[in-house]
């Protein structure tokens, strides 16, 4: 658990592509080598509940696969920022999708919030599924975590094989999640 | 998530699940055969071979029960073939008879336990609750499996295939323990290659390949005659456990050399444990780690040199259950380490440790 290491909270409902956006981090890792490790929640899970990805970047080697405090987080949802708002380590960059969470509606907290009109913007595209990767977008932008070219690349592994046509749409999304932050 | 990304190399850099790197390896050291019953946190592992298996032209059949299953795993062994089957908790405890009749009728197989929070059916978060099953033989009768505990995907890919090939040479049943955080951790790893253990296996002459030409085979379990050919069979088992025992006792060690606290633990609490331990090295704590890859046979020379070495180190036994390789440690330890140095933090029924517990826990015994 060394400091350097960067521990992502996604989270949303099921099928909001909170898992997809883990896969892609994982990716974009392996393009930009970077050690990562990701657990996502499974079980009883059902469409419209809760979904989650846990996700570890590291320089180093990363040890425990346990992430209590996330230092950094995409909240898809309302329901996720409430239920897991506490968990993220206070002053942590949080990336809210504000066409879901109603800031002024939403529990107070000591975070770094940049909200992101993901959903209403993915509307607007013509695919609402792709509000995940806005949001990925601006997280990359907000933190520099990775650079955009990794993700790119990390995207063009995920969308394999029959999902290949989708590639293109997640790459103009990408680059939109980017260019709205400053 | 899993994908074939062909870079032109032999080994690929991949990302899967812990659960679908155990399908992938069994299909690369030549697993023919594979019977299943799903269940969670591991029907990854069936879903990836339903698909990889009927690509391959390889034999997927998900049985009607576990019982079934592991019936089916005798069969194909008996007839030479490599077979896998996997399961967790609740579904291993129903393959326990066939277990025994595998390990009695000399038959290699693999068998991967996920491991979730027991008893009964328990929960589906991860645990470690089943290594009393899994070392003590787990069915009737004397008898070993050969035990083995990945910590990582790289792991469970490597684990299966040397599985595989311990099998066959020594003829018995061997389990991956893993468990629900292993299984469903992703990670990328080597995709290598199959890679054998041993330069030259021993042919299957038992198999019951048909017996045109020559004398029959028979793989059998009931021994009523002669009086003495069931201890004569017991015998001979036990040598060959011992043989396992002197050869194949796998363990790694970080930081234990000087070290006044050793952490023992295997699988994901390994991993969680060596979090800590690593953020108390950085405070000029010394904490050290003896992580098992087999469980059994169990590596208690290795520990007991390292008790000896380190005069007046404690050890800290670190279980996803209520204390059951605890017993190992204290076993192997019980002539050089005084009962009160082996410490204990664990809990049952799919509870994990964290970093951060198991750091104040060190804390706390360095304290006192």
């Amino acid at each position: 658990m060394s400091d350097k290491e960067i521990n992502i909270l996604i989270a949303g409902f099921g099928g909001q592509g909170v898992i997809l956006v883990g896969n892609v981090l994982a990716y974009s890792c392996i393009d930009a080598g970077k050690n990562v490790c990701a657990m996502a929640s499974y079980g009883a899970e059902v469409r419209g509940g809760t979904a989650k990805a846990l996700i570890s970047i590291s320089d180093y080697e990363i040890d425990s696969p346990i992430i209590e405090r996330p230092n950094l987080a995409i909240i898809m949802n309302a329901p996720s920022f409430i239920k897991y708002i506490d968990t993220i380590l206070p002053g942590s960059p949080v990336i809210i999708n504000s066409s879901m969470i109603d800031m002024d509606k939403a529990p107070k907290s000591k975070h770094d919030i940049v909200k992101v009109d993901a959903t209403n913007f993915a509307i607007r595209m013509g695919n609402i599924k792709v509000a995940n990767i806005v949001m990925l977008g601006a997280m990359i932008k907000k933190t520099g975590i990775l650079e955009p070219q990794s993700v790119t690349n990390g995207m063009k592994r995920a969308f394999y094989k029959g999902k290949k046509g989708l590639y293109y749409i997640n790459e103009s999304a990408f680059k939109a999640g980017y260019d709205m932050i400053a | 998530m899993a994908e074939n990304n062909d870079t032109g190399s032999d080994t690929k850099r991949v990302l899967m699940k812990g659960n679908e790197a155990v399908g992938e390896a069994a299909i690369k050291a030549g697993c023919l055969c594979y019977f299943a019953y799903p269940i969670t946190p591991q029907t990854e592992t069936p879903e990836y071979l339903a698909k990889r298996m009927e690509q391959e032209n390889l034999i997927f059949l998900q049985a009607e029960s576990e019982v079934a299953a592991i019936n089916m795993v005798f069969g194909a062994s008996a007839a030479g073939a490599r077979v896998m089957t996997s399961s967790s908790s609740p579904g291993i405890s129903l393959k326990q008879e066939g277990i025994s009749y595998i390990a009695g009728g000399e038959l290699p197989c693999v068998i991967i336990n996920v491991v979730r929070g027991g008893p009964g059916l328990g929960n589906i978060e991860a645990a470690q609750a089943d290594y009393f099953q899994s070392t003590r033989g787990g069915g009737h009768g004397d008898y070993r499996c050969i035990v083995l505990a990945p910590n990582s995907v790289q792991e469970c890919y490597d684990m299966v295939m040397n599985a595989f090939d311990l099998a066959d040479f020594y003829r018995v049943p061997v389990i991956i323990q893993s468990d629900g955080i292993i299984g469903q951790l992703v990670e990328p790893f080597d995709m290598h290659p199959y890679k054998p253990m041993f330069e030259k296996l021993p042919p299957k002459t038992w198999a019951l390949t048909g017996c045109a030409g020559r004398k029959p085979n028979v793989v059998r379990t009931l021994y009523l005659n002669p009086a003495n050919g069931l201890e004569m069979h017991n015998r001979k088992l036990e040598e060959r456990y011992k043989k396992i025992h002197s050869e194949l006792r796998w363990s790694e060690t970080y930081n234990c050399d000087d070290a006044d606290i050793i952490v023992i633990a295997y699988g994901a609490t390994s991993r969680i444990a060596k979090s800590a331990i690593k953020k108390h090295n950085t405070n000029g704590v010394k904490v050290g780690l003896f992580r098992l890859k087999t469980l059994w046979p169990w590596p208690d020379v290795e520990l007991v040199e390292i008790a000896k070495k380190n005069k007046d180190v404690k050890f800290l036994v670190i279980e996803m259950s209520m204390g059951q390789m605890l017993e190992d440690v204290q076993l192997s330890l019980m002539d050089v380490v005084p009962k009160k140095d082996i410490l204990f933090y664990g809990m049952g029924g799919g509870w994990n440790p964290t970093p951060d517990g198991v750091y104040e826990k060190i804390s706390e015994i360095i304290n006192k």
